[in-house]
């Protein structure tokens, strides 16, 4: 059949969703900058390599894959995949890394808790720490990652100095990272992944030699071709060493005479506070809180880490809809970001805000409300199914009604017998109707049941009788009926 | 032609004579009315209700007077009445003999119940009981409801007491038939012949002894209604006051006497106005039994103190048989604890609660209600059903004209989709969106090349605009199914319950 439709070729998709359908100009970093931060293994690989990958998965089974791997690594193994033995774990970390977040922030610490600033020094980290932390989620992380909204020139150059700022790397890795994040979220290929455990998802993931077998790769072509963005990225050490420590120790020391100071409080201590902000939202945004939107993934909603992450704590919400400007919806919840961006676009200098149109975030809403119904609905007892109840003769009915204490409403037998005795309405009227037809009097006739009086009388269930339509709806059977009786009156 | 004419003027009259019989009618009806309402002033509780607390209040504003008695024995022992009179009122009045939520052979405790419940000043039993139970069955009814919220905040809260309800004989007929004694013959119609039965019928000779007793004593305190008021209300606290407390007797009776009445009765008259009254947002009320009717429960717990603990009233309506006003174990009920007491002291018996599962389901079912009416007004996109089908050659045709040009138009799960207007705002990006333009992107969409959420789903639904027709109607019948037969088959049935009911 030549009607068929030509199936979307996915090894071309993947080559654009990855960005290595055509050749992008190369960035090289001055320097030592180029490695910084970078875990480059990670992210080289083709978009063939990625089709192969998922083929791969597609046709092999679980343990034949396994056999697969088990052959490729058998001689050469990767140091990621060795054991931690005292003869190797230095080969384990990322020493630069480390030294950028874990020795740094510990000189720093020390050194702090031997120095007393003055106060005008805390104001300025404090200053820098709100400064630079925008820069990451309304700059880094909302503006170039997600483009949820377009900036204009002034606006990236301060994202991009400040940003660089807060030690987190250039804007191109820190962004093609964080869209791999959203394509692959929990799963290998996920640079942060957080099922593989909290600490690994806070800081080990950056402090260790990532697996190369889990590389995967993210379009940022978009990122390339800006200007600042490149800019930044060549001379990212520079901008590191300026803005983090020599600006405000300068300031400081310009100002008040505090270079010290400066440099330690708002210089080392303040980026060491926000890079553990910015790890907490890898970390502790995929650990605590509530899921209102999607529980298939491990994104969570809590006020919490939106205080500590300038807002991005609504992170179920951001992981449903990444291109959205606003992390939190409603008023009362705590989201910086969105209302800086939401001014600059006010003073002219953001324009085209993103965001989803409320049908489609109620739609996640009370679908996902359903589903936790659904939940509880299976915990509970519904009574059974009619199809699956036996079928009856009008004779065996009568037979056994007496007995049995059975009555028949709707086309279906229940056995009443155990709840005789309970009936609210006493045991009289009950007893009047073994072995009769009492839907009439069921519905509303003699008197009208509850909702809970439907539900307790569908756990009755024991069967159906022949040649007679089973009501299961028993609900929708006593509106009917009591809306006729309406228009009788 | 004179006789057209007299016709003519003879209908004139008519008309003439028919207005002024109108008017006379009219103005007739207006002081039929005017008789009627002084007539429909129920005087008993006009004299409780309003008269003995404006005189309380007169005195005390004469005499300035504090509102507390300023007796430490006397405001202790107000205290101590007030409780005691009230639980007397919820739990027998309301609970026990409205009710039944448990049974008692305690005469003492029924005596209990009779006596200082006439102290509400809300009526006898047999008065306060039918109509409550008329409120029960028919919540909201304007006619037959007694305090139905549908007539006024005030009227549900102050009025229906002062007044006589209007449609007297159909509550004539309640107040009969809650008190009326009924006699062996007219129960036993049937004869039973299984050992059960045998039981059934002794144990049902015993029942109807029971409750005879109980609907005789009704009827004696109806009888005697007016003078256990006074007795209760007036007299006891009095002759307390000034014998234990040693206070002076008109404190006792404005006090521990007619103030603790007021406050009282506003709380129980609270329940029926302001637990049924949505408006009121300050109550924090909600609705997670059933929303079908008027009452709410009251969230904010200064509500539950005010009420004393009847601010469940969407609870209440929905297990009126519970001898609780709410599931939830830390919720305020003095009510409830009394009973509790009373049950570990084997006083009563059988005292009915709502099975644990029974509460869960029914407020699953009203969630289900109020989530099917949210999803109902967002839109799902074009139910499959109701989409023309396209042939595949057919579609790549109308692609390829020069109008669908810049469009986008991507098939996915054999559905097509027009994607134009999403394109900018695709996270992915446009290149992507443009390489599968006119092909089939399911497995790109489903994992191949991103795995989408459940929002990009329901995005993508509502850009459909046809079903490709690839001959295979089975297939197309069971995608029905999968996504619209559940919801207009099965599931809609099973939860439509709330709705229904």
């Amino acid at each position: 059949m030549s009607e068929k439709l030509d199936i979307a070729d996915l090894t071309a998709l993947n080559a654009i969703a990855a960005g290595s359908n055509r050749k992008n100009p190369r960035i090289v970093a001055a320097g030592i900058g180029g490695k910084l931060m970078g875990t480059k293994s990670l992210v080289e690989v083709t978009a063939e390599q990625l089709t192969e990958d998922l083929n791969n998965k597609k046709n092999l089974t679980l343990a034949e894959r396994d056999e697969l791997e088990k052959l490729k690594y058998e001689k050469v193994k990767h140091i990621s995949e060795q054991p931690w033995t005292l003869s190797n774990w230095y080969k384990h970390i990322n020493w630069l890394n480390a030294i950028l977040v874990v020795f740094l922030p510990a000189y720093g610490i020390y050194q702090a808790s031997k120095y007393v600033p003055d106060y005008k020094t805390l104001i300025l980290g404090f200053t820098m720490y709100v400064m630079s932390g925008l820069s990451i989620t309304a700059g880094y992380h909302r503006g170039w990652a997600h483009k949820a909204y377009e900036m204009t020139l002034p606006v990236k150059l301060f994202f991009a100095l400040f940003g660089a700022g807060s030690i987190q790397g250039s804007i191109k890795w820190w962004s093609h990272g964080h869209r791999i994040h959203h394509r692959y979220t929990d799963t290998k290929k996920d640079p942060y992944d957080a099922k593989q455990g909290f600490w690994y998802s806070h800081m080990g993931w950056m402090l260790t030699i990532p697996n190369p077998k889990h590389r995967a790769r993210a379009d940022i072509s978009d990122l390339i071709s800006d200007p600042v963005v490149k800019f930044q990225h060549k001379h990212y050490l520079s901008l590191v060493i300026f803005m983090a420590f020599i600006l405000p120790s300068l300031i400081a020391g310009l100002g008040w005479g505090d270079y010290w100071g400066g440099f330690i409080y708002a210089g080392i201590l303040r980026s060491f506070v926000i890079q553990q902000a910015t790890f907490c939202v890898n970390s502790l945004a995929h650990w605590i809180g509530t899921q209102p939107f999607d529980d298939r993934r491990t994104p969570r909603d809590h006020p919490l880490t939106a205080l500590v992450t300038f807002g991005e704590g609504y992170h179920n919400f951001h992981h449903e809809f990444p291109s959205d400007y606003r992390n939190a919806l409603k008023w009362y919840q705590y989201d910086p970001t969105k209302v800086t961006i939401w001014v600059l676009s006010k003073l002219g200098l953001a324009y085209n805000l993103r965001t989803f149109s409320q049908n489609a975030i109620d739609q996640g809403v009370f679908q996902q409300q359903q589903k936790k119904l659904n939940q509880q609905k299976l915990k509970l007892q519904w009574g059974s199914d009619v199809n699956s109840l036996p079928v009856w003769d009008r004779a065996e009915f009568n037979e056994k009604a007496k007995k049995d204490g059975l009555i028949l409403i709707g086309g279906i037998i229940h056995n009443v017998k155990s709840f005789i005795k309970e009936h609210p309405g006493g045991q009289a009227l009950i007893r009047a109707s073994l072995g009769k037809d009492a839907t009439e009097a069921f519905n509303g006739a003699v008197y009208a049941h509850s909702n809970a009086g439907h539900n307790l009388l569908a756990n009755m269930r024991v069967a159906v009788l022949r040649d007679s339509e089973p009501v299961e709806n028993t609900f929708a059977a006593q509106q009917e009926y009591l809306d006729k009786l309406k228009l009788w009156n | 032609m004179a006789e057209v004419r007299y016709r003519v003027k003879k209908k004139k009259d008519d008309r003439f004579n028919n207005a002024n019989q109108l008017k006379n009618s009219k103005i007739k009806e207006m002081g039929k009315r005017k008789r009627d309402f002084l007539k429909r002033i129920n005087y008993k509780h006009f004299f409780t209700v309003l008269i003995c607390p404006l005189f309380a209040i007169i005195y005390l504003i004469k005499y300035s007077e504090s509102i507390l008695p300023k007796n430490t024995q006397t405001f202790w022992f107000s205290v101590f009445y007030f409780n005691f009179t009230i639980l007397a009122f919820t739990s027998g009045y309301h609970k026990f003999f409205t009710h039944n939520a448990f049974v008692t052979k305690n005469n003492l405790l029924i005596d209990y119940f009779t006596i200082f419940g006439s102290s509400m000043g809300l009526g006898s039993i047999k008065w306060w009981g039918s109509l409550h139970r008329a409120h029960h069955q028919f919540t909201d009814d304007v006619e037959k409801d007694p305090y139905s919220i549908k007539r006024g905040f005030l009227y549900s809260h102050f009025g229906w007491i002062i007044m006589r309800p209007k449609v007297l004989s159909f509550y004539n007929e309640l107040f009969d038939e809650f008190c009326k004694i009924t006699i062996e013959n007219e129960v036993e119609t049937e004869i039973f012949d299984n050992e059960i039965d045998k039981e059934f019928i002794q144990e049902k000779q015993e029942r109807l002894e029971y409750s005879n007793n109980i609907k005789l004593l009704m009827q004696w305190q109806d009888k005697w209604y007016f003078v256990l008021f006074v007795l209760t209300t007036l007299v006891i606290p009095a002759l307390v006051t000034k014998f234990y407390c040693e206070d002076s007797l008109i404190n006792g009776i404005i006090y521990p006497g007619i103030l603790r009445m007021f406050l009282c009765q506003q709380s129980l008259l609270s329940t029926e106005s302001i637990c049924h009254f949505k408006e009121i947002q300050i109550t924090i009320p909600s609705q997670p039994f059933n929303d079908s009717n008027s009452s709410i429960n009251c969230n904010n717990p200064l509500m539950a103190i005010i009420t004393y603990g009847q601010s469940k009233q969407n609870f209440h309506h929905e297990f009126p048989h519970d001898y609780r006003n709410d599931s939830s174990k830390v919720s305020f009920d003095p009510t409830k604890w009394f009973l509790n007491v009373l049950e570990k002291l084997r006083v009563i018996t059988d005292v009915s609660i709502t099975p644990k599962d029974l509460v869960t389901q029914l407020r699953i079912q009203q969630r289900q209600k109020v989530l099917n009416k949210l999803k109902s007004q967002l839109n799902w996109g074009t139910p499959i059903s109701k989409l023309p089908l396209i042939k595949p050659d057919e579609f790549k045709r109308l692609i390829s004209t020069s109008a669908h040009k810049d469009r986008i138009y991507i098939v996915i799960s054999n559905i097509i989709h027009d994607i134009t207007p999403f394109m900018d705002q695709h996270p992915g990006g446009v290149p992507l969106l443009k390489a599968s333009h006119g092909k089939d992107a399911t497995k790109a969409f489903f994992g191949g090349v991103y795995s989408h959420s459940t929002a990009a789903s329901n995005l993508l639904a509502t850009m459909r605009i046809g079903y490709l027709d690839l001959g295979n109607e089975e297939e197309v019948w069971d995608k029905i199914v999968v996504e619209e037969g559940e919801d207009t088959t099965q599931n809609q049935r099973q939860y439509e319950s709330a709705e229904a009911a």
